[in-house]
């Protein structure tokens, strides 16, 4: 069973299906290609990681979609969540 | 595909067979309480709605509580009221019966008090019963059936897995002749793009798009950021980092078919068909679907919830009219709140069954609950019910 899915292959961020450990590579499969990535932080279950260096402003993209915008650069393997993503929408905070 | 249901006298289909009371306005709730206790198979629909709501509040108020007492689900209903509410006992009343349905009214006022109306009301009910007893399932056609979908507690994995076998079951019910109803307008937020293609013409699209943007207007009009309203705490902790992933999750569950239409909150779709129905997100779409008309509801539940959850009537919304069928597609979910759940699909997610597969023995069990031969966790539950609140957009007065 895999560890973690890609959902589209334009995406930025996996989720993991089980819970992931710091040091663990794990092997992921889209679209017949598989890819690898070192996880550098625990990933609890359901929970996101970057598959590649994702800048500061950049989009993440799930589903092949913009689910949000980073708001730090985050490195590959690193858990990506409330901590370094912002939503786009429904921000009454931001004017305009 | 077939199930057993109560044929209705407007040619709707009921998959249970209550006797409802249904309080004009929350002062009445007690009458409806008074009136109801102690007898089985009938149930008091007591509710938070107001006898000042005005304007559209008003309307929402007269369309749901009509169409609570239209359910197909209620053999009979009765309204009872104080005699002074902003819309009386006697019209929702006349507007139930519009279906056919053996309707009575009962106020305080024109009783003489709260005794003398707790006492025929009464009496209604065991007349409304011998009705109700007598009716027999018959076999009815999957084209039948209203069924209804939310998800809640969904975390990251909601979206590829209970919603996607969730959205399976919803095209097989379209491909049959039947209607679903899917809701939560918050949550389509992000993903309306996602919807807009399937709509069946432009004005859905653009019914779509506005009632999305009208919501999105009220929440930024609070001025903060809706991070942890939505996604709620629950999602936070099961992985979800803002609405637009959890949006692009959630219309998952309403599968591939054509949108047919839109709805206002408790409006009855007048076809048949898959329907988007404005609304909120919490247990309000319990009764937001059943005045819609649907008899049953697929509640995709993921594994954002806390552990141990013991039968959490606060987290599951208890809404006895229409059976919530607790679905998950969370493993690890499932091993913790397993006596909670009705139909395990994490089989998907593990690469055990295709989300197909499941969807087919998914929806053989929702067959045999419609035609009684199962009951939910919820229906086992019996007593509890979560007070129904009302979507009203405009001030309290």
């Amino acid at each position: 069973m895999p560890k973690a899915l890609i959902i589209n292959s334009i995406d930025n961020v996996a989720t993991a299906i089980a819970d992931i450990e710091p040091g663990e590579v794990i092997s992921l499969k889209i679209e017949e290609k598989t890819r690898q990535v070192n996880i550098r932080e625990r990933i609890p279950f359901g929970h996101k990681f970057a598959l590649k260096k994702i800048r500061k402003g950049e989009s993440i993209v799930k589903y092949g979609e913009k689910i949000g915008r980073a708001t730090q650069d985050i490195e590959s393997g690193f858990h990506v969540h409330i901590h370094n993503v912002e939503s786009l929408r429904g921000r009454g905070d931001i004017k305009g | 595909m077939e199930f057993l249901g109560y044929r209705r006298e407007n040619g709707s289909w009921g998959i249970r067979n209550y006797v409802v009371v249904i309080p004009a306005a929350n002062c009445a709730n007690g009458l409806a309480v008074e009136i109801a206790n102690g007898f089985d198979d009938v149930i008091a629909l007591t509710h938070i709605g107001r006898c000042n709501y005005f304007g559209s509040d008003k309307e929402t108020l007269r369309r749901v509580l009509v169409g609570l007492g239209s359910n197909p689900n209620a053999a009979a209903a009765l309204v009872v009221g104080i005699g002074c509410e902003g819309v009386s006992a006697g019209e929702i009343a006349s507007g139930i019966k519009q279906t056919g349905k053996f309707t009575e009214f009962v106020t305080i006022e024109e009783a003489g008090g709260f005794d003398q109306a707790v006492k025929k009301g009464r009496e209604i009910i065991r007349k409304m019963l011998e009705v109700a007893f007598k009716a027999r399932r018959e076999p009815a056609r999957l084209k039948d059936l209203v069924l209804s979908i939310k998800c809640g507690g969904s975390d990251s994995i909601s979206g590829i897995s209970g919603n996607i076998v969730v959205g399976k079951i919803s095209d097989k019910v379209i491909t049959g002749g039947g209607t679903v109803i899917f809701t939560e307008t918050a949550e389509i937020i992000g993903a309306e793009h996602v919807l807009a293609k399937r709509a069946v013409n432009e004005k859905v699209v653009g019914e779509i798009y506005s009632f999305a943007s009208q919501m999105e207007r009220r929440i930024s009009a609070v001025g903060i950021d809706i991070r942890g309203s939505q996604p709620t705490p629950a999602n936070i902790r099961g992985g979800l980092t803002t609405i637009e992933e959890k949006s692009l999750g959630a219309v998952v569950k309403s599968g591939t078919s054509p949108i047919q239409g839109t709805l206002k909150w408790g409006e009855q779709p007048a076809e048949k068909g898959l329907f988007f129905m404005d609304g909120p997100s919490n247990t309000e779409v319990f009764p937001g679907c059943a005045a819609a008309g649907a008899q049953l509801l697929i509640y995709s539940l993921g594994g954002g919830l806390p552990a141990k959850m013991p039968m959490v009537p606060a987290c599951s919304g208890g809404f006895p009219l229409i059976p919530i069928v607790k679905l998950t597609g969370n493993p690890k979910g499932y091993e913790k709140i397993k006596n909670n759940i009705d139909i395990y699909v994490g089989s998907v997610v593990q690469g055990e069954e295709t989300a197909e597969e499941a969807a087919e023995r998914a929806l053989k069990e929702i067959i045999k609950i419609a035609s009684g031969e199962k009951t939910t966790i919820m229906e086992s539950l019996r007593g509890y019910m979560e007070q129904i609140s009302f979507n009203v957009t405009g001030p309290l007065v």
